[in-house]
């Protein structure tokens, strides 16, 4: 693997949905295990005062199960407990012994240095026990347990994206430039840079990664879920349960708008009224969410979510994540206050307008009033 | 059949009678009048659920003020008053600063000399050093009256607010919990009953945050004690005391009524200051300046007026 590196960023921006260094270690290969998440014998769901079910706690959605099926299971569904070992004892020795060892600092000024900056510290998919529903991918449907095609105008898209990306790199390769991991990012503006790391990052689903941990309130009338991440104090969600409409079309929020309510035992949360400033896995505006939470068993919840956006996928795609109940007492949860601290987005833009100070000294001075990391 | 306008003069007068013996029965304050205080389904609580606002002015000057033209003033002229400085003056009437009462008890926030002249200095600076200009978290209890609306969520045990400024909030835990044993710009909050009065102790709090646009301020010493007191299904009389010893004499309090918002279905909608203060953040190091130049015609009553804007970095800003 060249860029084990490139794995955890995208574990960490898009939440976890990514174990791709796995993918290469086949483990022991166990035909027809089955297994569903299912309820302890005579354990009956917990219920709040006004009756329905009891979801309230901080939840754990961090799991090393890959979003996609790898290819190597074919058609398998499920792990052995045997399989399940074997890869978390893989990834504990990547943890231990590979370049990006926990203590391993690259030698400065190298690309592995800049490109793998996060440490094992950030990756905290790696303290992490594979998923409780033991599934060979966090994809439940379409059956294949991968994403369904793209449409041909995703597809088109995504192609040229990717090939302006490469040429990029390999202009870049040939001209010398030492670093290729920013090649084609710009810092001429705050919004050239990732919406992350303006702190305005949160996208819904909101699950492993840095949305690995959830809070959950509930009452009557509404559910509350609060994220640790995103801008400001984080995310938070308030879900009415009225059975309302959706806001009108031309509302646009980044966590969209969210209307929920009880079908049996299972709460039922529909989002749609998303922003183009957002995008999981490319869906943006037209992003639309059916997700489920179904309490199984004292400290497990099921969370199901199904992703629809017609402009991307030829169909809607569903997935399945096993959320851990967490101590509620220690109370492990925290405030992000990511614009609150956030002098990197300063240091990144003022560092590119020294370097252009630098490159090209200006002798009119009022050019030199606009170059504004000239002095 | 008609109605004469002797009796309908005789029914007005008894139906007022009959509001306002309603209206004046002893014990209003704790039953919330002829309406009941709802109750939590399958508690005795008072039920707070839903979307909630202070319709109040204090957000400007918690000590209260008379109305002001502008947030950054020019001295005027010898005699006259106050005019609007630069940063506000194409706002006009829409940048005015609306006068109210105030809401601390007792009018007066209790501050020692030297910081009082520290007050006095932010209030000369509030806008480039209040913090929520740039859209940093209000902390409490500012969040309560900035005028945006929050929404409950309401269990036994857990009340999570989620405040409409810069999608801001907190869980108040009126279960057991640890200290968190770090700060946070919306504190750490633990509540409890004292019969229809939810009282939150709020500690952990930074001391970077502000009471209001009037540069009062506080350490990170605070300890806020909160009292939200349903007074009827759609009020809360909202109450917080202040206790920083290093910059006040002796706590003192504030009271603010919140409204429940009465439209069909309210909600709390994004407004995602972050996104709106990034030309005022950093607009400085763009590469190509971006505001600079303004012209806007008012035709006979105001003229043309051009606004110049001229951003440059901060030694800081190069020095991080």
């Amino acid at each position: 693997m060249k860029h084990p590196w490139r794995v955890v960023g995208v574990v960490l921006l898009t939440g976890g949905v990514a174990m791709g260094f796995l993918q290469g270690e086949p483990g022991v290969v166990t035909a027809g295990v089955t297994a569903q998440l299912t309820t302890p014998d005579g354990w009956e769901v917990p219920r709040t005062p006004w009756g329905d079910p009891d979801l309230r706690g901080i939840w754990d959605s961090k799991s090393t199960t890959p979003l996609e099926r790898p290819e190597e299971y074919a058609d398998r569904e499920f792990l052995s407990d045997e399989e399940i070992a074997a890869l978390e004892a893989a990834r504990d020795r990547l943890a231990d012994e590979g370049p990006q060892g926990r203590d391993v600092r690259a030698a400065p000024g190298t690309e592995a240095d800049v490109e793998g900056a996060y440490n094992n510290i950030f990756s905290t998919f790696l303290d992490t026990a594979y998923s409780r529903t033991k599934r060979t991918s966090l994809i439940v449907d379409p059956p294949s347990g991968r994403l369904p095609p793209l449409t041909a105008e995703a597809a088109a898209q995504r192609e040229a994206a990717s090939r302006l990306l490469t040429d990029r790199r390999e202009a870049a390769a040939e001209a010398g430039v030492p670093y290729t991991v920013d090649v084609g990012r710009s810092y001429d503006n705050p919004e050239d840079v990732r919406v992350i790391e303006r702190c305005q990052g949160v996208t819904l689903p909101c699950t492993g990664g840095l949305c690995g941990f959830s809070r959950l309130a509930q009452g009557p009338d509404s559910v509350a879920i609060y994220y640790e991440q995103g801008h400001g104090g984080g995310a938070y969600r308030s879900i009415p349960l009225d059975g309302r409409p959706h806001l009108p079309g031309h509302i646009r929020q980044w966590l969209g708008d969210s209307v929920g309510h009880w079908a049996g035992d299972t709460l039922v949360v529909d989002t749609t009224n998303f922003t183009d400033q957002t995008s999981y896995l490319g869906a943006a505006e037209n992003l639309y969410l059916v997700e489920r939470f179904t309490r199984l068993g004292p400290d497990l919840l099921k969370y199901e979510v199904t992703v629809e956006d017609q402009t991307v996928w030829t169909r809607p795609w569903t997935m399945e994540l096993a959320l851990t109940l967490q101590d509620n007492t220690q109370n492990l949860i925290f405030e992000a206050a990511c614009h609150e601290g956030n002098y990197s987005l300063t240091a990144m833009l003022a560092g590119a307008r020294l370097e252009e100070a630098v490159a090209e000294p200006t002798e009119d001075p009022s050019d030199a009033a606009t170059a504004a990391g000239a002095r | 059949m008609p109605v004469s306008v002797h009796n309908l003069v005789v029914a007005i007068a008894v139906g007022g009678a009959l509001l306002a013996l309603t209206a004046f029965q002893p014990g209003r304050e704790e039953t919330g009048g002829s309406a009941p205080i709802p109750r939590l389904d399958g508690t005795t609580h008072p039920d707070i659920q839903g979307v909630w606002q202070a319709f109040s002015e204090v957000e400007h000057n918690l000590e209260g003020q008379a109305t002001q033209a502008s947030a950054v003033l020019h001295p005027g002229v010898s005699g006259g008053n106050p005019v609007p400085h630069a940063p506000a003056l194409a706002l006009g009437a829409w940048g005015g600063i609306p006068p109210n009462a105030g809401a601390v008890v007792g009018g007066a926030i209790p501050y020692r000399p030297e910081t009082l002249a520290h007050r006095n200095e932010n209030r000369l600076n509030a806008l480039t050093r209040d913090p929520v200009v740039k859209c940093l978290m209000p902390g409490v209890p500012r969040a309560t009256y900035m005028g945006y609306p929050f929404q409950i969520t309401q269990g036994p045990e857990k009340v999570m607010i989620a405040y409409g400024f810069s999608n801001a909030g907190r869980t108040i835990h009126l279960d057991e919990v640890d200290a968190p044993g770090i700060e946070a710009w919306m504190g750490h909050s633990v509540g409890r009953w004292e019969g229809d009065t939810l009282v939150v102790e709020v500690t952990d709090l930074v001391g970077e945050t502000w009471f209001d646009r009037s540069g009062n301020f506080h350490s990170a010493g605070l300890r806020v004690t909160e009292r939200y007191t349903p007074i009827t299904p759609y009020h809360i009389q909202y109450g917080a005391t202040i206790d920083d010893p290093a910059v006040f004499t002796e706590p003192w309090s504030i009271s603010v009524p919140l409204y429940q918002r009465m439209e069909d279905q309210p909600r709390v909608l994004e407004y995602r200051c972050v996104e709106m203060v990034e030309e005022l953040v950093y607009g400085h190091l763009r590469k190509e300046p971006l505001v600079q130049h303004w012209e806007g015609d008012y035709g006979r009553r105001g003229g043309t007026l051009v606004i110049d804007i001229t951003r440059r970095p901060t030694t800081e800003d190069l020095n991080p």
